[in-house]
C-alpha cells in the first residue's frame, strides 16, 4: 500500500493542527520546526499558553524530524512511545518555534531532542522523544541521520 | 494572627464552579470533573478536533489532558472563593495505546507534595477501560498557594491576549 508524497509544510492541517492553529515550517532530513503564534484558545487560567500546547508542537516536531521523505516517494507515519518535557523559561515574545533534531535510532525506533523558544530567542522548553515508525512505512527513511 | 482566616468548606468540597474551563480546555473540550484531596479527574470526548494524521487522539492532547489533571491533584483547595495555582516544571508521557473515540477519562493522583513543589501520576483511559497513556509531572506551587487555603480568587478580565 503505498502513499502518496506527503509534505506537511504544504499538505493542509489535520484536525487538531487546525484547532490549535500551527504550522511546520521546516521538514529536512532529520530537523523539523513547528510554529504558532500565541492565542486566547491556547491559554490556560493565567492567562499564558498551556504546558499542553508546548506538548503539542514539540511532539510535533519531534515526529516529523523522522519523517523526511524526498518529493514522490511514499510518506513515512510515526507514533510517539515517550516524551519527557522540561519547562525551562517563560515566554517573553508572541510566537512559539519548536525545532526537533533526530539523534539516532533505527529502522523501528527514533530519538528526538526539541527545544521550544520564542522570537525573541528566549528558551521556554526542551524536551526529549522516542517515536517508532508505523509498520509498513519503516524501510524507506531518508536522511536518518545520527 | 491577623485578619480573618479563611473557613473550609464544611464538607471538605472543592467546588468546581471556582474554575472557569477557558482557554485551551475550552477549545479541546476538556473538563475537570472532580477535584478531591491528593486526587483529580478529567475527561475529553474524542472528536474531529483532537485527531493526528492518523485519525486517532494526538498525543500532545494526552500530554495536556496529563498536565492539567496531574496538577489539579495537587491543588485541593476546599476554601469557598479561594484557589490554588502551580506551574508545570517537568511531564514524562508514555504512550502505551491508541485512543480512537469515545471518552477519555484522565485520573491523577498526588504522590508527593513538598514546601514549594508536588509530583503527580496519571493514568489516561479510554471508555473501555485500556490504557492509552500515563504520565508523572513535577510542578512549582506559586507563592500564596502552597498551603490548602491557597490565596483568593482574582480571575484577571484585564489580562493581556
Amino acid at each position: 500500500m503505498s502513499e502518496q508524497a506527503y509534505d506537511p509544510r504544504t499538505a493542509p492541517p489535520y484536525p487538531l493542527q487546525k484547532t490549535l492553529g500551527y504550522e511546520i515550517t521546516r521538514w529536512e532530513p532529520g530537523f523539523a520546526r513547528v510554529e504558532a503564534d500565541v492565542q486566547e484558545c491556547h491559554q490556560n487560567v493565567q492567562g499564558i499558553p498551556h504546558g499542553g500546547v508546548y506538548a503539542v508542537l514539540m511532539d510535533t516536531a519531534a515526529a516529523f524530524c523522522g519523517t523526511f521523505t524526498e518529493p514522490g516517494q511514499p510518506s513515512v507515519r510515526v507514533m510517539t512511545l515517550s516524551l519527557t518535557l522540561n519547562f525551562v523559561g517563560a515566554m517573553q515574545g508572541t510566537r512559539m518555534i519548536a525545532d526537533a533534531r533526530r539523534v539516532g535510532g533505527g529502522k523501528s525506533v527514533f530519538f528526538s531532542e526539541v527545544t521550544l523558544t520564542d522570537e525573541t530567542g528566549a528558551l521556554i522548553a526542551t524536551a526529549s522523544a522516542t517515536m517508532r515508525y508505523r509498520k509498513k512505512t519503516n524501510a524507506r527513511i531518508a536522511g536518518a541521520g545520527a | 494572627m491577623s485578619g480573618v482566616r479563611p473557613t473550609p468548606d464544611p464538607n471538605g468540597v472543592d467546588d468546581l464552579a471556582k474554575y472557569p474551563e477557558a482557554g485551551l480546555h475550552e477549545t479541546l473540550d476538556f473538563r475537570i470533573v472532580e477535584r478531591s484531596e491528593g486526587r483529580a479527574v478529567g475527561e475529553l470526548v474524542i472528536d474531529r478536533r483532537h485527531a493526528n494524521r492518523n485519525g486517532s487522539l494526538h498525543g500532545g492532547v494526552l500530554s495536556a489532558m496529563i498536565d492539567s489533571v496531574g496538577s489539579c491533584a495537587g491543588l485541593y483547595c476546599p476554601y469557598p472563593g479561594r484557589i490554588r495555582r502551580c506551574m508545570t516544571i517537568s511531564l514524562t508521557v508514555n504512550f502505551t495505546g491508541i485512543a480512537r473515540e469515545g471518552r477519555v477519562r484522565a485520573v491523577g493522583t498526588l504522590v508527593n507534595a513538598g514546601r514549594s513543589s508536588f509530583t503527580a501520576a496519571v493514568e489516561v483511559r479510554a471508555e473501555n477501560g485500556a490504557l492509552a497513556g500515563h504520565g508523572i509531572a513535577t510542578y512549582r506551587y506559586f507563592r500564596g498557594s502552597e498551603k490548602p487555603e491557597g490565596e483568593p480568587i482574582a480571575y484577571d478580565d484585564d489580562r493581556e491576549a
